[in-house]
């Protein structure tokens, strides 16, 4: 999946792990199942990285205001393919 | 620097040694943690700016830090009163400082009020911005995500925003969100350089639309500038490092005229029911406190309020200011000080560039030097109300000053500096020898430890400092039980020494947190063994976080520590028994 010739899921990553350098955090191994909150990043970090890819892709899935914030990070990536996708 | 308040504002100015110049330097400083983070290193920015011949002044957001938080409200929200604010510093620093040219420098929400500045006003050379934001709307979409997970509450836009210590109304969201620096206009001939974390299309396109304009602009990567916004929690850690910056101002906007500098008149902020004053105290007056008195009847005693964990005296949501004023309107006192090396407080001679460490700098020097100062103005009683790490140090700074006779603890982490070093232990100390053995077998966990990315051997250490501190209790406890006369703890004995000497000591703790279990590894059953010792009191209160940025626990936390302090505050005429009013666990 991708907007303007990027890789969501490539881009998601990167921004996670540049965000866990910037903030000096120690990032779990990445996986699908990973629970956000438990991958070394804090509330900063996601809200953070939420920002940058409104910035960089254009993507903003919460701004309906009614979307949970997701669980795993598997579930976080899905909420930005699936809004390219809608 | 010199303390000053103008507006409902407080603020510092940092002026060179020769006294003013025809250029002056406005700082405009992040917002909420942004803030935090960034307070000590925006000190060092401000001194070295003077050094360099620029007079620069910090200075506080109406709502936010040390200010008042009136014009908030007139102003129709933060944001309009946060720009007249920015305004209202500018022309009060030409004014004060005969300068009549302006640089003005913005760290990340900071940076789009000193962009529209610099685009509104026809006197602003140059431009600084440190990691700005650059579009509102992404920036309120930050903030929101972030309330929502702390909150555990999803805040609607079109209801304006609950986040930390602000309440946006609903004008202040759209303003913010409607900001997109893109379309700022700024003048031909400015001078402006963006340092910028990490490369982004936004920074090429806002560097782009401003140079279309005629403004000069220049990009930097964020190599120096690191501490500004890095939470490091505990280890002692440079200042962000400004000297690239500081070249840069000489070149682009040069100091012309030496000018000398009329004497200022003492800062002093009124809020309602509150006269504050900032206090320099200690050796060579390195210490800086925030006094917050009554304007009425004022009680002797006088709570001395430390920095929570590293951040500035204001409190994390401002916590401490709030506290400070709650205590004023009911007549009591209060000085909310920077430790040594944090917030306005210069470090140890030859440590000035350094961000001191949390835990392991003894601080007893300057809660005595506190006293001390507040003694010479006349108070008789003296608190120590501390959070996380100022809870460790007001315990231990109570076992040195005999004066302390009252002491308001919240989430104490620890009774003592951990064998496996403070960094290691609070990084690790969650996981129980259980919960540890349980995901070793997780191929991921010896993945992260083979890669080095933990380190085991600490990660052994905080363990077993664990299990020995757990079972050399259960040893005590069997002692007791047997009517043996066990050794105490220092814990114990440090509470025991407290009590003997009449000290009041109150633990509260949020529910859940890590620190409560320290406190039962101590006090197993806190209700009885707190018995033992005279004037010892605990409570879990379920309504606050960590650091007391949810502001209906506060309420509650603030509520019981007034209590606890009123309960023998004999000069306030109060009952002498300690009975908590509010809603307690």
């Amino acid at each position: 999946m991708s907007t303007a010739g990027k890789d969501i899921r490539g881009f998601i990553l990167e921004q996670v792990q540049a965000v866990a350098r910037q903030q000096k955090k120690t990032l779990a191994p990445l996986s699908d199942g990973l629970p956000l909150l438990e991958s070394g990043l804090d509330s900063l970090c996601i809200a953070i990285i939420v920002a940058n890819l409104d910035d960089e892709l254009g993507l903003d899935p919460f701004a309906s205001g009614a979307v949970d914030m997701p669980v795993t990070l598997g579930d976080f990536i899905r909420l930005y393919e699936h809004g390219v996708a809608a | 620097m010199t303390p000053v308040a103008f507006a409902g504002s407080f603020g510092w100015l940092h002026t060179p040694a020769f006294g003013t110049g025809d250029v002056a330097v406005l700082i405009c400083p992040g917002i909420a943690y942004d803030a935090l983070l960034s307070h000590a290193s925006l000190r060092l920015l401000g001194d070295d700016l003077a050094e360099a011949g620029y007079p620069t002044l910090r200075f506080d957001y109406p709502g936010t830090a040390d200010a008042c938080d009136d014009g908030i409200e007139e102003a129709g929200g933060h944001w309009n009163a946060w720009r007249r604010s920015v305004d209202a510093a500018a022309n009060w620093l030409k004014a004060t400082t005969g300068a009549r040219r302006l640089i003005v420098c913005g760290l990340r929400g900071g940076g789009m009020l000193a962009t529209l500045a610099a685009a509104a006003r026809d006197d602003v050379a140059g431009l600084v911005l440190l990691a700005p934001v650059l579009r509102g709307q992404s920036y309120m979409r930050q903030l929101q995500v972030e309330a929502q997970i702390r909150n555990g509450h999803e805040s609607v836009p079109d209801d304006g925003l609950v986040y930390r210590e602000f309440i946006f109304n609903q004008e202040t969201v759209a303003a913010i969100s409607a900001v997109d620096l893109r379309t700022a206009v700024l003048k031909a001939g400015q001078k402006v350089i963006v340092y910028s974390q990490a490369e982004s299309r936004l920074t090429a396109e806002c560097a782009e639309a401003w140079s279309a304009n005629g403004a000069e602009v220049m990009c930097r990567g964020w190599e120096g500038m690191e501490p500004l916004l890095r939470h490091h929690i505990v280890d002692e850690t440079s200042l962000a490092d400004f000297s690239g910056l500081v070249g840069w101002l000489r070149r682009a906007v040069p100091q012309t005229g030496q000018l000398p500098l009329a004497p200022l008149p003492p800062a002093e902020l009124r809020p309602p029911g509150c006269i504050e004053t900032p206090m320099r105290f200690g050796e060579d007056d390195r210490l800086f406190g925030m006094l917050c008195r009554p304007i009425g009847q004022m009680s002797e005693t006088v709570v001395i309020i430390g920095n929570g964990g590293r951040d500035p005296h204001y409190g994390a949501a401002r916590h401490a200011v709030a506290f400070a004023r709650r205590l004023a309107r009911l007549g009591i006192a209060s000085l909310r000080m920077d430790f040594a090396g944090l917030g306005d407080s210069l470090g140890p001679p030859g440590q000035e560039r350094f961000l001191t460490h949390m835990l392991s700098l003894d601080r007893n020097a300057d809660i005595s030097a506190a006293v001390d100062a507040l003694e010479e103005l006349g108070f008789r009683r003296f608190a120590m109300q501390g959070l996380c790490a100022g809870a460790y140090h007001g315990f231990h700074g109570a076992l040195a000053e005999p004066r302390l006779s009252v002491l308001l603890l919240i989430n104490m982490p620890m009774f003592t500096l951990p064998d496996a070093g403070a960094l290691e232990y609070l990084t690790w100390r969650e996981m129980s020898p259980a919960v540890f053995l349980k995901k070793l077998p997780r191929l991921g966990s010896w993945i992260s430890l083979l890669q080095r990315r933990r380190d085991l051997g600490t990660i052994l250490r905080v363990q077993f400092d664990r299990v020995r501190a757990q079972a050399t209790n259960r040893l005590r406890g069997l002692a007791v039980r047997f009517g043996l006369a066990p050794q105490p703890s220092f814990a114990q004995a440090a509470l025991a020494s407290l009590s003997a000497r009449g000290v009041r000591t109150l633990f509260l703790f949020s529910r859940g947190d890590a620190e409560l279990d320290v406190f039962r590894q101590e006090f197993n059953d806190p209700d009885r063994d707190l018995s033992a010792y005279a004037g010892a009191a605990w409570r879990i209160v379920k309504e606050i976080d960590h650091d007391l940025t949810l502001v209906a626990g506060r309420d509650i936390v603030e509520a019981v520590m007034i209590d606890f302090i009123e309960s023998r505050d004999i000069s306030l005429g109060k009952v002498q028994t300690f009975r908590p009013k509010a809603v307690l666990a």
